[in-house]
């Protein structure tokens, strides 16, 4: 590999690793703060609930031993051990939290710090292991992978019937319009609701088409790991699809998202390119 | 052309075939949100004793959306399937005292709850209008 790819490597990864910490840590972090008890028992809660990880003090010492990982890992330190604990901690925080009944289907977050684990491991165990690319790679494989089981989730529990959706879809949008309105008794968005459940039950073709392109994004996102400028287009496509959920649904961005953007697209690192672009080609034409 | 392929997703073929086999276990999952679309949806609010809704986030750290997941993740745990839980009017109160505790247990010392109705809401589409049942699974009182 040539310097200057080396340098923009280096560069790409640095971007995933701030952007990663950026959007995982905060929600992890809420949920150990809302892990209060442990009634209906989930992944390693059911051998342990972990009760004094998440007693007053002991889920302040969990967050903080997960932030210092965390800035372990942004300084590239024993990426071994960090990315072993960091999986480990991510794994307790979100087991505790499904384990109250009430989760924020963040899965995705344990299997890209392991992935990343595994990724560091693999070089430990084998030198001549691609780390500068596999670091990256195997967590875009984490994130095509959950979003390739929700396609076949799809498929298995309905079929390519999925697409028709029929009454369901709008029945989907008034109920979570619906929750809207019972947080806040503002009755507004159940009117804004049903206006659009109806539209969609009156406009079924509309469903069918974005339901289409979704389960195609979904089922072959595995696919899309291959090739960097497909891998761009399928994140912005994903992107679409989770900001079209949203507004349709009127639901918040799923978890799911923020890590695919990162991953995906690696907003951070294109932003820094294109700010370099326009500096050589302003610094070009000044010299001219 | 095959060797780069297995090579390259190895690790996310694994963990696809691990999910499906092993299921709802984290940190696998089968990921199996929306993956159909029922005719109905169902949700649930509280009302106070004239069926007046009571805005849940200005009473309880709990949402609404929190308590749908409550509500399933209570029904699996218990292993009642949802035909079995409408059939079963003792059990559908006692589902809807669960959901009562858990909306006070999340209560704000400054709102307290006094006596309050759990509801649940269907929302169905009936020819080309949507319509809604609403049925009462629990009455809660002040002192619980």
């Amino acid at each position: 590999m040539n310097p200057e790819a080396k340098n923009s490597n280096t560069l790409e990864w640095v971007c995933i690793k701030l952007s990663y910490v950026l959007v995982s840590a905060p929600v992890t972090c809420i949920m150990a703060l809302n892990a209060q008890g442990c009634p209906f028992p989930e992944g390693v809660c059911r051998v342990y609930d972990f009760g004094p990880f998440f007693s007053a003090p002991g889920s302040y010492i969990t967050i903080g031993a997960f932030l210092i990982l965390c800035l372990l890992y942004i300084a590239e330190k024993w990426m071994v051990p960090t990315t072993f604990f960091l999986s480990a901690i991510s794994c307790i925080i979100i087991s505790r939290h499904e384990s109250n009944g009430i989760f924020y289907r963040a899965t995705v977050l344990s299997v890209i710090w392991i992935f990343q684990f595994l990724a560091y491991l693999f070089y430990r165990l084998r030198p001549a292991f691609r780390i500068d690319i596999y670091r990256m790679q195997y967590g875009t494989q984490a994130v095509a992978a959950v979003y390739t089981l929700a396609g076949i989730a799809k498929l298995t529990a309905s079929g390519l019937e999925w697409v028709n959706a029929g009454g369901g879809f709008p029945a989907q949008i008034m109920k979570n319009y619906s929750y809207l309105y019972f947080d806040s008794g503002d009755m507004t968005y159940m009117h804004s609701g049903y206006m659009l459940a109806l539209f969609l039950l009156h406009h079924p073709g509309i469903i069918q088409f974005f339901l289409t392109i979704s389960l195609v994004l979904e089922v072959f996102c595995l696919a899309a790991v291959f090739n960097k400028r497909i891998l761009l287009i399928w994140g912005v496509g994903l992107l679409m699809m989770h900001i079209g959920i949203a507004a349709l649904m009127g639901i918040g961005i799923s978890i799911i998202a923020k890590p695919m953007v990162v991953f995906f697209i690696n907003p951070l690192y294109l932003v820094i390119k294109g700010i370099r672009y326009l500096r050589s080609k302003w610094g070009l034409s000044q010299n001219r | 052309m095959l060797k780069k392929v297995t090579q390259s997703l190895s690790l996310g073929i694994c963990y696809v075939i691990l999910s499906l086999c092993i299921g709802e276990c984290h940190p696998f999952s089968r990921v199996s949100m929306y993956d159909s679309f029922p005719q109905d949806a169902y949700t649930f609010y509280i009302s106070d004793g004239q069926n007046a809704v009571l805005p849940l986030t200005r009473y309880s750290r709990m949402t609404t959306d929190g308590v749908t997941h409550f509500f399933n993740a209570w029904r699996e745990y218990r292993k009642v399937s949802a035909d079995t839980l409408m059939k079963n009017e003792s059990l559908y109160a006692e589902a809807g005292q669960a959901i009562a505790r858990e909306i006070r247990k999340h209560q704000y010392a400054s709102h307290p709850l006094g006596d309050f109705r759990v509801h649940e809401i269907f929302f169905f589409a009936q020819g080309d209008t949507i319509k809604n049942e609403d049925k009462v699974m629990y009455e809660s009182r002040g002192e619980e």
